[in-house]
């Protein structure tokens, strides 16, 4: 059984009298530790298809299961519950807040969390030391480089321990040195097991992935494996 | 790290706007204490003034007959007791549902004696609740310790020559004079203050009294009450209020009183007015963060508590720094509207009700902002995409 179950996915936005079909009947499966990369044009569906991945977002019809969940079954609040243990969000405009130092940043997803005040500083550490940011745990976000801020926002995703991590362009506003550095990152990260579903409209990014799946006007136009890299 | 560093650390990052709500609470808080302090010191300094007015009513037998007169007041019984007042109708005074509120009770007896041959008023008086009665009372000499001592009006003195320690006859029995009272403007001056069993014996009146002045410590409830409470007790009695000026400056004070509330009221609405939008605009400003928050796991509650907890923090901070300023400003104040001692001491009742009334404030105009907030579409707030 699949780790990810979609299904008959659909989701339609209105705005101003008109109805934009988002995503069209999207079906998937992703399997524990694949990382996956889903690319396609500009408006095909890959933002809408991943925050409802996350649980984020309400589809029309279809189903999501997640570890045999299915997630759109569940309350609001239960669905909160859920991201919290299953998906790591990655942004592509980072999301730090600007009033949190990094260590604080990484421990947001912790605050709401029962651990005590010193597992939860040596947790979101431990993910620092793992994003190699330990030395700057006292910055603020904005004394940071572009491709700082994005492992920053890496460890925070990581912090809970969560099965999926859900990257949305996490290269989109880096250059490409500092892209390559993380994506080798998330290449480590699925080395050691994570299962990552990446959004991207990178080339670049594709060698890192172990499948594609591209998205045109809500549909899925292909799906395959990877040639290893 | 827990939700509520969150808050702090969120506040401390929007500190312009966070103070203009401060501000706006810590304003309305100072104001509405001001005007309670104000409103606490004048009915305080009416109550310290109230025991220097005297006694506020007078309770005399019921009867038809014209009579004396004693204080401008009419005073039936002293020539013809219809149904005179007995001393066991005192303790009965004390026994009033509001009797707490009774201060002073003040028998008399009147009599027209025989005082060295010429005809003088003789007030037959328990001294020491005299005194206390009387508190304007300058005495030369000492005030009456024995049965056969007399204390005098300084008319009687000047027009039947007598000076201390002299001993008189009143109705042919000897008394020392011991005190001469100072020139009081009232009709105490043509008066002599015997004790007032010495009294009952000299003029073979039992245990009888003529009159009975009571004050009563009541300066917020309403006299007449006291008066039908009094009169249901003494049934054979005509208890009556005696108007008093502090009537007209109680009156200004309820004025006052009303005043405030109509300011405080319109106030508290201008501030939560302001803490309404000063908080919907932060949540429209930290919509994007909301997003975060819900994507990392966060629920609705958890987002209504941290903006709660924010207006918790401002407000309990303004409450408490309103009640200072408030009593502060109210040093001054005090002082311009002419009230005697201006009390400027911390009030516990006060502080709790500021604080009290700045949370509400705080809370319950952010209840809304946060609902809202919990409730945005986090995939449009992280539009940003
Ligand atoms: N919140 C929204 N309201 C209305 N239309 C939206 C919304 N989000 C996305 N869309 C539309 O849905 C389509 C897919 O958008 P999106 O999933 O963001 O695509 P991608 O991430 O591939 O660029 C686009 O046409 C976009 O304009
Ligand atoms: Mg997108």
């Amino acid at each position: 059984m699949s780790l990810i179950q979609i299904m008959n996915l659909v989701k339609n936005y209105h705005s101003g009298g008109e109805t934009v079909r988002a995503v069209d009947g999207v079906s998937l499966g992703i399997d524990i530790g694949e990382f996956v990369a889903i690319t396609g044009t500009s408006g095909s569906g890959k933002s809408t298809l991943l925050t409802m991945l996350g649980g984020l977002n309400e589809p029309a019809s279809g189903s999501i299961m997640v570890d045999g969940i299915d997630i759109y079954s569940l309350s609001v609040e239960q669905r909160a519950d859920f991201r919290k243990e299953y998906i790591g969000f990655v942004f592509q405009a980072f999301h730090l807040l600007p009033y949190l130092n990094v260590l604080e940043n990484v421990m947001i997803p912790l605050a709401i969390s029962t651990l005590g005040a010193g597992e939860k500083k040596e947790k979101a550490q431990s993910l620092l030391d793992k994003v190699g940011l330990s030395n700057k745990a006292l910055r603020l976000p904005n004394e940071l480089s572009g491709g700082e801020q994005e492992r920053v926002a890496i460890a925070r995703a990581l912090v809970n321990d969560p099965p999926i991590i859900l990257a949305d362009e996490p290269t989109g506003n880096l250059d490409s040195a500092t892209s390559r550095v993380v994506m080798e990152l998330f290449t480590r990260l699925n080395n050691e097991g994570q299962t990552v579903v990446m959004v991207t409209h990178d080339e670049q990014n594709l060698q890192y992935a172990s499948r594609h799946v591209n998205l045109k006007d809500g549909r899925v136009f292909s799906s395959h494996e990877a040639v290893a890299g | 790290m827990k939700l509520y560093h969150i808050s702090l650390n969120s506040l401390l990052r929007r500190k312009a706007r966070m103070f203009f709500l401060l501000a706006g609470l810590l304003i309305a808080v100072s104001t509405v204490v001001l005007l309670m302090s104000i409103g606490q010191t004048m009915n305080e300094d009416i109550a310290n003034k109230l025991d220097e007015y005297g006694a506020n009513i007078l309770i005399v037998p019921r009867s038809d007959e014209l009579s004396l007169s004693y204080g401008g007041m009419s005073v039936s019984g002293v020539s013809f007791d219809v149904n005179p007042l007995q001393q066991s109708d005192v303790a009965k005074i004390r026994q009033i549902k509001n009797k707490d509120n009774i201060k002073i009770v003040s028998p008399k007896l009147l009599n027209v004696a025989d005082v060295q041959q010429k005809k003088v008023m003789v007030v037959g008086v328990h001294f020491d609740e005299e005194i206390t009665l009387k508190k304007w009372w300058t005495i030369i000499g000492e005030v009456p310790r024995e049965e056969d001592e007399v204390l005098i009006g300084v008319d009687v003195k000047r027009k039947l020559q007598l000076g201390l320690g002299q001993v008189i006859l009143i109705n042919d029995q000897p008394f020392k004079v011991s005190g001469i009272l100072n020139e009081s403007g009232s009709q105490d001056d043509q008066l002599v203050f015997i004790d007032l069993e010495r009294a009952q014996k000299l003029f073979n009146k039992g245990s009888e009294i003529s009159l009975i002045e009571v004050a009563a410590l009541c300066y917020d409830c309403p006299i007449e009450e006291i008066v039908a409470q009094t009169s249901d007790k003494l049934p054979g009695a005509r208890v009556t209020a005696i108007q008093q000026t502090i009537k007209s400056k109680m009156k200004s004070i309820h004025q006052f009183e009303q005043f405030s509330l109509g300011i405080s009221v319109v106030i508290l609405f201008v501030a939560i007015l302001i803490v309404f939008t000063t908080m919907s605009a932060s949540v429209n400003e930290r919509k994007k963060e909301i997003g975060i928050f819900r994507a990392m796991g966060y629920r609705q509650s958890h987002i209504m508590r941290i903006i709660l907890q924010e207006a918790f923090l401002l407000s309990t901070l303004a409450g408490l720094a309103g009640y200072f300023l408030g009593l502060l400003v109210s040093g001054y104040a005090g002082s311009l509207i002419g009230a005697d001692k201006v009390n400027v001491h911390v009030d516990f009742t006060i502080m709790a009700l500021s604080l009290a009334i700045s949370i509400v404030i705080g809370l319950g105009a952010s209840l809304y902002p946060a609902i809202k907030a919990a409730r945005l579409d986090p995939t449009v707030s992280l539009q940003s995409l």
